[in-house]
């Protein structure tokens, strides 16, 4: 469905000292660099798969969207997409794919969707008929039917990226590309579109290739993980698995009936004198034994031992990479 | 193609009704802009010729004429291509290419007709009217010479389409190109009079390289017969040409592309 072998990226930009007389002599003569957005990249996404790519800002993972989708060519390597190459732009390979940029919109801003839709309609080539029911079908699940005939620019943010997924989804693509939906949204929005598109996937079976930089977006729709970094793939998994691999470490929390008497050292941890709670990072093999001596010199009220988050793991990883 | 094409032009012209008669004061105002251009490329003629009965071969009848020409083929251009080929650098810079290059049409038919101007349908009634009259008043256009007028209406267009078309490609290369379309309203300005006001060395260049020459000039002097009629295979050679090279061009920077950032 989707391969690539060693397919990498640069883009050209120019360096010049500071101070007008660099950018005179800019004018006429310019030192070129080159910048590796991705480095060779191996990759094999079947059909129905749903991968997370997720990465720092200037990872690559826009980037790699960017091939896959035929928006950009490609330095070096090959790719396939439905056994199209992306860049050819075949109109067979186009409406196939289905493509929702968070903050940019396609949708005519003095008119209602109901109108947009209708000239995405002559794009495609679908009847009326059909596309008048696939966007009824999308805005129930969408729960958004009564806003098809208001102006795009009379709708909130949240509300516009609803017609703007309608529109992206209008042709039943195979391949979904979604590159940060739920940028910019409150929190109430966010849920929505989430479960919009959790419902959508299990109905429908695209093969989705999701970025985000919310982790709650990337663990409740996709199972495969993606992670990049410096235009390279680091961890290519199941997100489980990459939690567990990645690192043991637990959220340690205690608090105490009565403030410590002396200074306790947990390994971990060193607890002060007259401390009465404490907060820290554990690892798994070290909790029976912080249980054990707290519980010979200190009066516990309370033990909580949390396991990290997807979020907590993904900002120890990125920390890691700087 | 032609069929699907023709049916996503009629959904974008009246989209494109629609959305213009929501600012309605916006939609009057470049009505009024429009005709006052048109005053004043017919007063600046109307003046000259008080002062003389002729420049060159022209005499004021043949100038209404030619102006006639023109105003028609400037409404057309107007009306289907100026504003979305000037905001093609925009489309470019704020990524909005993107939803156009993963559309199963042609990008460049696409960016080219984003939306119709129909403010400048009033415009292109009242041009084709100043025609007419300016037709009637020569008295010796016959039935021929006004088939060749309409034949080279469209190919005129098609010109000044891909001329405008190459240089706002530029964009997709350079990214911030605004001043290559200034440079571009210069160059079209030198189309808006009879060629043979300029020297031939610059006469020369407005018929070749960058051909505005031919958008009005020529076509008007083949009608008038002031040229022979084998020119008109000039301009239809060259429209065809510039289209394609328009085509090209278009098809080789998009390998430039880089999208904006997300």
């Amino acid at each position: 469905m989707i391969v690539t072998k060693n397919l990498t990226r640069t883009y050209q930009s120019y360096t010049k000292a500071e101070g007008l007389s660099a950018s005179i002599k800019g004018l006429w003569k310019r030192n070129t660099i080159e910048k590796s957005a991705l480095l060779p990249t191996n990759l094999v996404i079947n059909q129905g798969e749903s991968i997370g790519l997720v990465g720092a800002n200037g990872a690559g993972k826009t980037t790699l969207i960017k091939i896959l989708s035929g928006l950009i060519y490609p330095t070096q390597g090959e790719v396939t997409v439905l056994g199209f190459t992306p860049h050819q732009r075949n109109p067979e390979f186009l409406r196939q794919i289905g493509v929702i940029l968070g903050q940019k919109n396609q949708l005519w801003w003095d008119l209602s969707p109901n109108d947009s839709f209708a000239l995405l309609e002559k794009i495609y080539n679908i009847p009326t008929v059909t596309r008048k029911a696939r966007v009824d079908e999308l805005a129930h699940w969408l729960n958004c039917e009564k806003l098809l005939t208001t102006q795009i620019r009379r709708l909130s943010l949240g509300e516009r990226m609803k017609m703007e997924i309608i529109g992206a989804l209008i042709h039943r693509p195979k391949i979904l590309f979604l590159d940060e939906p739920t940028i910019g949204l409150d929190v109430l929005a966010q849920n929505k579109i989430r479960s919009f598109l959790e419902l959508y996937i299990k109905n429908e079976n695209p093969t989705l290739i999701l970025t985000s930089h919310y982790m709650a977006d990337i663990s409740h729709l996709s199972k495969r993980l993606l992670l990049m970094s410096q235009g390279q793939i680091k961890y290519d998994g199941p997100i489980d698995k990459f939690i567990q691999s990645f690192d043991e470490k637990k959220h340690f929390y205690a608090s105490f009936t009565e403030p410590v008497k002396y200074e306790i050292d947990l390994g971990f941890i060193k607890i002060p004198y007259e401390a009465v709670e404490i907060s820290a990072e554990i690892n798994a093999h070290q909790v029976t034994q912080a249980i054990s001596t707290l519980l010979a010199h200190t009066q516990i009220k309370e033990i909580k031992i949390e396991e990290r988050n997807f979020e907590d793991v993904m900002r120890q990883f990125f920390e890691s990479q700087i | 193609m032609i069929f699907k094409n023709l049916s996503y032009f009629k959904a974008v012209f009246f989209a494109s009704l629609k959305a213009d008669l929501e600012y309605r004061a916006n939609f009057f105002m470049r009505v009024l802009i429009d005709v006052f251009w048109y005053l004043s490329q017919i007063l600046t003629f109307e003046i000259i010729f008080n002062y003389s009965p002729n420049i060159g071969q022209w005499a004021l009848p043949q100038m209404r004429f030619f102006l006639g020409v023109l105003f028609v083929i400037d409404a057309l251009y107007t009306l289907l291509f100026h504003d979305n080929i000037d905001r093609i650098s925009e489309n470019i810079r704020k990524g909005e290419l993107d939803f156009i290059l993963t559309k199963p049409a042609s990008s460049q038919f696409l960016i080219s007709l984003q939306r119709v101007s129909t403010a400048v349908i009033s415009n292109l009634l009242l041009s084709l009217a100043w025609l007419i009259w300016a037709s009637l008043q020569l008295q010796t256009l016959t039935v021929t010479r006004m088939l060749i007028l309409l034949i080279t209406i469209p190919f005129s267009l098609l010109l000044i389409y891909s001329l405008r078309f190459l240089i706002a490609t530029l964009s997709l290369i350079f990214i911030r190109a605004e001043n290559v379309q200034y440079l571009w309203y210069q160059i079209y300005r030198l189309g808006m009079r009879p060629d043979q006001i300029y020297p031939s060395w610059l006469r020369r260049i407005l018929f070749t390289i960058l051909p505005v020459g031919l958008v009005a000039s020529l076509p008007t002097q083949i009608i008038l017969g002031f040229v022979s009629d084998w020119y008109l295979l000039l301009v239809i050679g060259l429209s065809y040409l510039f289209f394609k090279a328009s085509q090209w061009f278009w098809a080789y920077a998009l390998k430039h592309y880089s999208s904006a950032s997300s």
